[in-house]
């Protein structure tokens, strides 16, 4: 590994790991300290980096889920079949040390002043991004008013929950099961559509700006559905991770 | 953001914000926001908003309108070809080459040019490119400081 910064690039670097928390049963947040980490903003993520004893490498992207100012923390959904979600969402431990670079991304990024009103959606752990564009909201005392729908297969898959659970003024969180849902059930169930959509989200003519982050096919569902209710493409921003969240 | 028009997209395809280190690599600064437009059909937008393919041996980027491949990007031990003859532009402010450690095909890549204003970078490609050569052989440019 480089130890010294080059202009121009992103370095690796051998973050601790402070901390691991469980979300769902299958989910996990991991909370890092890089030792050279400048801050981050809402919605961008990191490369890791695992290596193995015989040289060969695998690297993933994660979304970054805490809000900027607090401790860099990533929240991994293991994948069963997956070759890197395993070991971060079930082997590491605290006092390990991850490989990492970042932060990366400049374009699925929220901030202040790009204001709202803000409509979130999620398909999965797609929420991670959006939950970082929630907490920074709220520390920052935005004004903009956020809209969040959050496409989950069943409720005991539903990342942060607690925390969306709690969220007042100005944020208004929806869900929407697909697969399963607990008795006596009154949100939504199913696959988004224009139907949902135009419940959920802020209508067009609010301004609004669209952060959609998901595996691929719900992002395209849910990004023609917008655009369909008069969302000017340039205001639907996307963010995909493939078939079932490759990373 | 608009559908992969006339073509199915692949449930796999991941888009341009998943390369934002990798463009870092090659260019130096973060892209993702940086506006590209296709050679093939004209359509302008965001990097981020590109369809991309990692699976591929090598990293290969597509229009999202008409499917064309506007990016390519093969990794070869330390050295990274970048193939960026479908687009006629991509425009970020920060940009500037790298490093070394960046290799351009030599007549196949647009090549660059710089506007330096104050401290920062315009750097736009012109396609001027003939069609890519399975024969060619990379070439190391020295980085380009403006």
């Amino acid at each position: 590994m480089e130890t010294t910064a080059i202009r121009g690039r992103l370095n690796w670097q051998a973050a601790r790991v402070i901390s691991v928390s469980w979300e769902t049963a299958s989910v996990a947040t991991i909370e890092l300290e890089p030792p050279d980490w400048a801050g981050h903003r809402a919605g961008q993520h990191v490369d890791v980096r695992l290596t193995a004893e015989d040289g060969y490498t695998a690297e993933r992207s994660y979304s970054i889920a805490s809000a900027p100012g607090e401790p860099l923390a990533i929240t991994v959904e293991r994948l069963e079949d997956g070759e890197v979600s395993p070991y971060l969402a079930g082997e590491l431990r605290a006092g390990d040390e991850l490989e990492l670079r970042g932060p990366i991304g400049g374009y699925f990024v929220w901030g202040p002043s790009d204001g709202g009103p803000l409509t979130l959606l999620a398909g999965g752990s797609g929420v991670v991004p959006l939950r970082s564009m929630l907490r920074h909201r709220v520390s920052t005392r935005s004004g903009a008013q956020a809209r969040l729908l959050y496409s989950a297969r069943g409720w005991e898959d539903v990342i942060y929950r607690d925390e969306l659970g709690q969220y007042g003024d100005g944020i208004r969180v929806s869900y929407t099961l697909t697969r399963s849902h607990p008795p006596g059930w009154t949100g939504h169930t199913g696959r988004i559509d224009s139907a949902l959509l135009a419940e959920v989200a802020w209508p067009a003519g609010a301004n609004p700006l669209a952060y959609i982050c998901g595996p691929t096919s719900f992002v395209e569902a849910a990004a023609a559905g917008l655009v369909g209710l008069g969302y000017p493409p340039e205001r639907v921003k996307t963010e995909r991770f493939g078939a079932t969240g490759g990373r | 953001m608009d559908a992969l028009d006339g073509n199915a997209l692949d449930g796999n395809a991941l888009d341009g914000n998943a390369i934002g280190g990798l463009l870092i690599d090659v260019f130096g600064t973060e892209m993702t926001a940086a506006a590209t437009t296709c050679a093939t059909c004209g359509a302008s937008r965001p990097l981020a908003e590109l369809v991309v393919y990692r699976r591929a041996p090598g990293t290969v980027v597509r229009c999202r309108t008409c499917g064309a491949i506007v990016m390519v990007f093969v990794r070869r031990m330390e050295r990274t070809s970048v193939d960026l003859s479908g687009l006629t532009s991509l425009s970020e402010p920060r940009a500037l080459w790298a490093s070394g450690r960046v290799t351009i095909c030599p007549g196949h890549t647009a090549r660059g040019s710089h506007r330096d204003t104050r401290s920062w970078y315009a750097v736009t490609w012109a396609r001027s490119c003939a069609p890519h050569s399975p024969t060619c052989e990379p070439r190391r440019e020295e980085p380009t400081q403006c």
